[in-house]
């Protein structure tokens, strides 16, 4: 039915990216290809020319530790959803630590100089994929024969392209029409080994190391005692829970850390008695305590199947019990009877890639009209409905019935994670914050042994992929719902969510490359090469991204909302509203007035205690994560970016006017002599607030913003080359700065 | 605006509450939250808020004052010229979430109104008669059971209605001979109650909002290439066009005559919009009426030709017929059909694919059953897809993509037309118009869009929307304006700064598509308006929207980021269920947070202050000027931090 339309759409991007791309190679890239895979005589001279032009040698940026293993020239990157038509000619290398695409061809490289699209990431560029992110390579050969590749594979066919699909979404696709076919050989081969690699010696972490140089105070790591008990401390639950190191030298358990809390009324020998009878020795251990009424949240495992002693799982949860400060049963709760089991997840996940990851327009339109029904076959949302749903239930147990919960789950190490993290988001605001949140991820899931490097699939074997399954992105897609639903509790943004995600494959930082902390520790003691340098913590932000990328974390709602000096400013204004006469009620009043009072409910605190609707209307496509490579589906000069521009905007201009109300009212109630100098320097910078257009950031992006323009797939996608078309329909990021009270230099403009 | 007027206006809220159905404990997480509800910014401001309240504005104050009469009609507060038509004091309204709830109905010339009598705060759900499509008794003297006698309202915006009397109080009978009457005031042989209803908004006339000639002023018009024709002055030209038209200069009135007989209905291809800069237009008409021989008109031919050279900067014209090829073949059996390539020199034919009313009417069905009353949580995707509703929305959206891309970027002119170009014709040519020309993202601009594309060019809302009449299955009935305010939404959600206006905006237009209450939607073309005159007794719907413009303000609106084209993404990926509409009886839909109520104070905020400093920067120049007479600083309350 919409066929026309269809190939409308397809020229549309045609046209865009055909101005994006160096017309150099466009020209022989849209030859006809033959079918033998040789490379035809007249087509020679072109590719001298092609090599000609790399007469300088290009290299990928190495890290400390990084090795080449394999290059190719004349490898073609293809442009997205062009179909195999059109892309750049460069050098393909794989290292041990990623695959790199380099060119010359600055024209139409994503980081050109002509275009300052912004470098996501200080350790990667745009082109650059990090071998743990690959998620399945598909090689394409004469014929449009497609398979995938996995290790072991007897690749003698030869490659017309590669596809490599990604965790993060994106599909890379390299042709090798042009390449030495002996080079393409090597490069197929390579890419599949190190992509896969089956040992941990293979991973780039074994050979990397840095010097860890930490500005700020790391977060809490949850490897020591004093962590714990200052986090029983803010929750006033002492008395009750205590940290125990019965598992000290990991001598009870593997996957558990040397610390951890127990109810204070077992002693250690009843932890070394109790624990051989659970799965994996995981013991009811506390993760949260609801310090309004003492109702906690406990996780345990299941008991072994063989194990005779019920009792001392008894003896546990009644210890649970006394500690949960009142004499209300445990309510406890079985989690693989209600949430999705890693099997469903893992097969869930991957229906979900096979129909939302796609590099064809083609695809692209025909699958739009079963979207809502692959949704829906895919069974993504209404698992994450379904676990939003148990978590609703946890929270209603532990502050309505004031009741302790004890989340029970065979091995303990997924599911109970992401419920206990989601209660705890719920319940409690600090968690709210960028600090809370990654002190939580910190706490439950890698130090209470969420075995990520099995479910993200690092180490490679025939049956390793039967214990992947990303509950992390299940967990992250359920903030995000939290994140839709209550826009302002939220300190961070779905940027941060997204860009999460994406360092999770980075595959350089310790905190999600293992099974649980012994792990961790045998691999940072012994059995890496430098083990005098340590690896990276994903929480060491600044390591890997840039400032800019940084700013767009902070959510301006959460900030206003949670300023306290904006409190003042709206009772202020109330009492403006109640004591004023008839020149307030002009237009910015009437909008009080015509909606009733806010300022009164103004940025209300509603109750802190968050509950979500799961009914299946409200769980969306988390789509900056999911979509954002997507061209066909980008909206240029909107989407979400849009919006939150805005919103940094009204916020920046919020906090200008209040530092200028401020310095005029220091002007109006001092004297003429306290208006020297020290008052004027001390007007001249406005708070910073933090956000992409504040007092600090905005000297040193407004070249940055100037550059940047908006679509829907902001920040991730490389931003709209400015020779597109785009820059007609869409004004730079700085364009949202005109007509704004926002004040770059700050000095209060009526001197005189 | 009087100190009077604003207390009015504060003093409306809990009538904005009522909105349909306002319900006190709906999730135990709301309980808090829904106790103190009226008035609370969180539903004052929801966007589903709308429906039926509007009306009492400044008249519930008046009544609040005039105690006695709000008293005697249970607080059911009626607006100027209505009246209280029959009541009935013990009636159960079966709530489809809550439950049964029993209380009084009260029946008006415009409205019914039911209010619980054993809930604290009472239950209130007031809906306009306009909205009802079809009422139904159900159950006979036999029925056994509890709540199986009463009345069943089916409404025109997504909600049935279901009361249940007591077959002893003998009460139904004459309810529903009332709503019979007052729902249906055509079949009945009454004036609509926009002829009774007499408000003044102020100095707002919506009527005077639309000026044809001033709007084509707007555009240019006339020029060296366009003229206006008063041709169709008196509707005899094209008894279903405006009055005023434009026209390729080089066209006479005689020719427009020659035309308008090759063209179904007389509908003549006149101009909608034209490009500021490269002059390429958009024109809409009817098929010509080509027939099965496959009749060729040469004046026709000479005329598509003149409105290409309009265009100096292209030599070409797309004709984008609405319809799927079939459907314009087929219409050949009936003397319509399409242009031929052939006949038509430098003209390309498209065909856009958008299937007829009956089919769009068909998916609101399904659309209505998959969200109301209750979501089906296991199948919701599924049963979304089985509607079709969004891959039409998708499909117009596409079309009117295609339209603003040949025009913005090929700079070509396109001549838009469907079968009569009343129906997809206007959903076409004013959202292609919306996304070409920031000056239709306006609030007012959008006024004027409807006013222009949809009212003066004779969208038949009268036949399509069935106001007033007893044909609930009247095949001419179609939600096509429906259609094109969501393919708005959808753009709205994919530019949220590129319109002025919000979601509630679009919400009171539709609440108001069917209300009767205003004049606006009234008929079928400016012919019958005018001799209705509808201007002199009605009111205008833009005057009640515009003398409180901040309620249907976006708060993120930035007039000077989209100076441009919107090409919004047509792909269901992007497309969404209105729920905000389609299920917002539903109280689980309502937002817990919703995101428009913080941009929106973050706004007021930034208006507060700004205004604080430029009081306080007044009276520091002022203090300044009268010479540092080194009084102490006095200042209001107002400006203390």
């Amino acid at each position: 039915m919409s066929k026309r339309f269809k190939s409308y759409l397809t020229q549309f991007e045609m046209k865009e990216k055909g101005k994006a791309v160096s017309s150099t190679f466009q020209s022989y890239i849209d030859l006809p290809g033959d079918e033998n895979g040789e490379v035809p005589v007249e087509e020679e001279e072109v590719e001298k020319d092609a090599s000609a032009f790399f007469d300088n040698l290009l290299e990928p940026r190495k890290l400390q530790g990084e090795r080449m293993i394999v290059g190719a020239d004349s490898v073609l990157m293809f442009a997205p959803f062009s179909n195999g038509k059109q892309g750049i000619s460069g050098h393909l290398f794989i290292t041990n630590f990623k695959i790199s695409f380099v060119t010359a061809d600055k024209s139409s490289y994503p980081d050109g100089d002509n275009n300052q699209a912004p470098q996501r990431n200080k350790l990667l560029n745009n082109t650059d994929i990090p071998l743990t992110c690959v998620e399945a390579i598909y090689q394409v050969s004469s014929g449009d024969k497609r398979r995938r590749l996995l290790p072991g594979m007897n690749i003698t066919t030869q490659t017309k392209y590669l596809e490599i699909h990604c965790k993060d979404f994106q599909i890379h696709s390299f042709g090798f029409k042009f390449t030495i076919k002996e080079n393409a050989q090597k490069i197929t081969d390579a890419i599949v080994r190190f992509s896969y690699p089956g040992k941990e010696n293979l991973l780039f972490a074994f050979e990397f190391g840095h010097n860890s140089h930490l500005d700020e105070k790391p977060p809490p790591e949850f490897l020591e005692q004093g962590d714990w008990e200052r986090e029983l401390e803010r929750l006033q639950c002492q008395s009750f829970w205590r940290v125990c190191n019965v598992n000290y030298g990991f001598h009870i358990s593997d996957c558990l850390p040397e610390y951890f809390v127990i109810p204070s009324s077992l002693q250690n020998n009843d932890i070394n008695k109790a624990a051989a009878q659970f799965v994996d020795n995981r013991i009811p251990t506390w993760s949260y305590t609801y310090c309004v009424n003492g109702a906690s949240l406990v996780k345990m495992s299941q008991l072994q199947p063989e194990s005779d002693f019920k009792n001392l799982e008894d003896k546990m949860l009644s210890a649970v019990k006394e500690s949960s400060g009142n004499e209300k049963d445990l309510f406890v709760l079985d989690l693989s009877r209600h949430c999705p089991s890693l099997a469903d997840v893992r097969t869930s996940h991957e229906k979900f890639r096979a129909f939302i990851m796609t590099d064809s327009a083609k695809d692209f339109y025909s699958s739009d009209s079963r979207w809502y029904s692959n949704l829906e076959n895919s069974q993504w949302l209404q698992q994450v409905s379904s676990c939003l749903n148990v978590s609703n239930l946890v929270v209603n147990q532990m502050i309505r019935e004031s009741v302790t919960v004890v989340l029970k789950e065979e091995y303990c190490c997924d599911m109970s994670c992401l419920v206990s993290s989601l209660v705890q988001l719920q319940l409690d605001p600090e968690y709210r914050t960028q600090e809370g949140f990654q002190s939580l991820v910190q706490r439950e899931w890698v130090v209470m042994g969420h075995p990520f490097q099995k479910r993200l699939n690092l180490i490679w074997n025939a049956n390793s992929e039967t214990e992947q399954a990303p509950i992390f992105l299940l967990f992250l897609d359920c903030v995000w719902q939290l994140l839709q639903q209550f826009p302002s509790s939220f300190a961070f943004t779905e940027t941060y969510l997204t860009s999460l995600w994406d360092t999770v494959h980075v595959g350089i930082f310790d905190t999600f490359l293992f099974n649980n902390v012994r792990h961790r520790r045998q691999f940072l003691q012994n059995g890496r090469r430098l083990t005098l340098l340590s690896l990276p913590s994903v929480w060491d932000w600044k390591f890997h991204l840039s400032d800019e990328q940084q700013l767009l974390f902070k959510n301006p709602l959460y900030m206003l909302r949670n300023s306290y000096d904006l409190d003042k400013v709206v009772e202020s204004a109330k009492g403006a509203l109640r004591h004023s006469g008839e020149k307030l009620r002009e237009n910015c009043y009437r909008l009080l007035l015509g909606s009733s009072p806010p300022s009164t409910y103004m940025f209300a605190l509603q109750d802190t205690v968050l509950r979500p609707e799961v009914t299946a209307s409200l769980i969306k496509v988390w789509t900056q994560c999911y979509l954002r490579w997507i061209i066909p589906a980008q909206i240029v000069g909107g989407g979400n970016p849009s919006q939150y521009m805005q919103q940094c905007i009204l916020a920046e201009e919020v906090i200008c006017l209040r530092h200028k109300l401020q310095t005029l009212m220091d002007e109006a109630h001092g004297t003429q002599q306290t208006l020297g100098d020290e008052s004027r320097r001390a007007r001249g910078s406005r708070p910073n607030s933090g956000l992409l257009f504040g007092s600090t950031g905005y000297q040193t992006t407004s070249k940055h913003l100037s550059s940047v323009y908006i679509t829907s797939s902001f920040p991730f996608s490389p931003g709209v080359s400015q020779h597109t078309q785009h820059s007609l329909i869409c004004g730079p990021l700085s364009r949202y700065l005109k007509d704004t009270a926002i004040d770059p230099l700050d000095e209060a403009q009526d001197d005189d | 605006m009087s100190k009077e007027k604003s207390e009015h206006i504060s003093s409306t809220f809990d009538s904005l509450t009522i909105s349909g159905e306002r319900l006190q404990q709906t999730s135990p997480s709301n309980s808090s939250k829904e106790s103190n509800s009226v008035g609370s910014p969180s539903k004052s401001l929801s966007s589903s808020s709308s429906t039926s309240s509007e009306n009492m504005h400044p008249h519930e104050a008046k009544n609040h004052k005039d105690g006695k009469k709000a008293a005697q009609n249970e607080d059911c507060l009626l607006l100027e010229g209505e009246i209280v038509k029959g009541k009935a004091p013990d009636v159960t309204y079966l709530c489809p979430f809550s439950g049964p709830i029993r209380g009084i109905l009260t029946v008006t010339n415009y409205k019914l109104y039911f209010k619980s009598i054993e809930r604290e705060p009472p239950f209130i759900l007031d809906a306009p008669l306009g909205v009802a499509s079809q009422v139904e008794k159900i159950g006979g003297a036999t029925s056994r059971g509890v709540n199986s006698y009463g009345i069943d309202i089916l409404c025109k915006d997504i909600r049935n209605l279901r009361f249940a009397h007591k077959q002893e109080n003998h009460s139904r009978r004459q309810v529903f001979e009332t709503i019979q009457q007052f729902a249906f005031p055509i079949t009945n042989k009454l004036p609509f109650f926009a002829f009774e209803f007499k408000e003044k908004y102020g100095q707002e006339n919506g009527w005077k909002l639309y000026d044809p000639a001033k709007e084509l002023k707007r555009m240019g018009v006339p020029n060296e290439s366009w003229r206006i024709s008063k041709a169709n002055e008196s509707y005899l030209l094209c008894d279903s066009y405006p009055a005023l038209i434009a026209v390729p200069k080089t066209a006479t009135d005689q020719d427009l005559i020659k035309v308008a007989e090759f063209r179904s209905r007389q509908r003549i291809p006149v101009l909608s919009w034209i490009h500021p800069e490269s002059q390429a237009s958009i024109t809409r008409s009817s098929q010509p009426l080509v027939g099965m021989t496959s009749k060729t008109n040469k004046d026709d031919e000479r005329y598509i030709q003149m409105i290409m050279d309009t265009n100096a900067q292209s030599h070409k014209l797309y004709i984008m017929d609405a319809r799927p090829s079939v459907n314009a073949v087929a219409n050949k059996a009936r003397g319509g059909g399409f242009e031929s390539e052939d006949a038509y020199q430098n003209a390309e034919l498209i065909f856009l694919d958008i299937h007829n009313i009956h089919v769009m009417r068909e998916s609101l069905r399904k659309l209505k059953e998959v969200c109301f009353p209750t979501i089906d949580d296991s199948h919701w995707l599924s049963n979304i897809e089985s509607t079709h509703w969004l891959e039409h929305i998708k499909i117009i959206l596409a079309g009117a993509l295609k339209i603003a891309d040949k025009v913005e970027s090929n700079k070509t002119s396109v001549l838009v037309h469907c079968s009569d170009g009343w129906d997809r014709t206007a959903q076409l040519t004013s959202l292609s118009m919306l996304m070409l020309d920031p000056y239709y993202r306006t609030i007012r601009g959008f006024e004027i869009l409807i006013e222009q594309e949809w009212l003066s060019f004779g969208h038949k809302f009268k036949t399509r929307v069935g106001h007033g009449e007893d044909k609930h299955s009247d095949a001419d009935r179609s939600p096509v304006f429906l259609q094109f305010v969501d393919c708005v939404w959808q753009m709205t959600q994919q530019f949220p700064n590129a319109f002025e206006f919000n979601e509630h905006f679009l919400i009171t237009i539709l609440d108001h598509l069917y209300s009767c209450l205003f004049g606006t939607f009234l008929f079928n073309c400016e012919r019958e308006r005018v001799k209705e005159r509808v201007q002199e007794l009605t009111v205008s719907l833009w005057s009640f929207i515009n003398c409180q413009l901040e309620e249907f303000t976006n708060p993120l609106y930035v007039a000077h980021i989209h100076q441009h084209v919107l090409f919004p993404v047509a792909s269901v990926r992007r497309m969404e269920v209105w729920t905000g509409y389609y299920c917002r009886w539903n109280p689980r839909m309502k937002p817990q947070e919703p995101i428009h109520i913080r941009n929106r104070e973050l706004l007021i905020l930034k208006l507060q202050l700004h205004r604080k400093v430029e009081e306080l920067q007044r009276e520091l120049a002022t203090r300044n000027r009268l010479n540092v007479q080194s009084s102490p600083p006095r200042f209001s309350s107002a400006v203390d931090i």
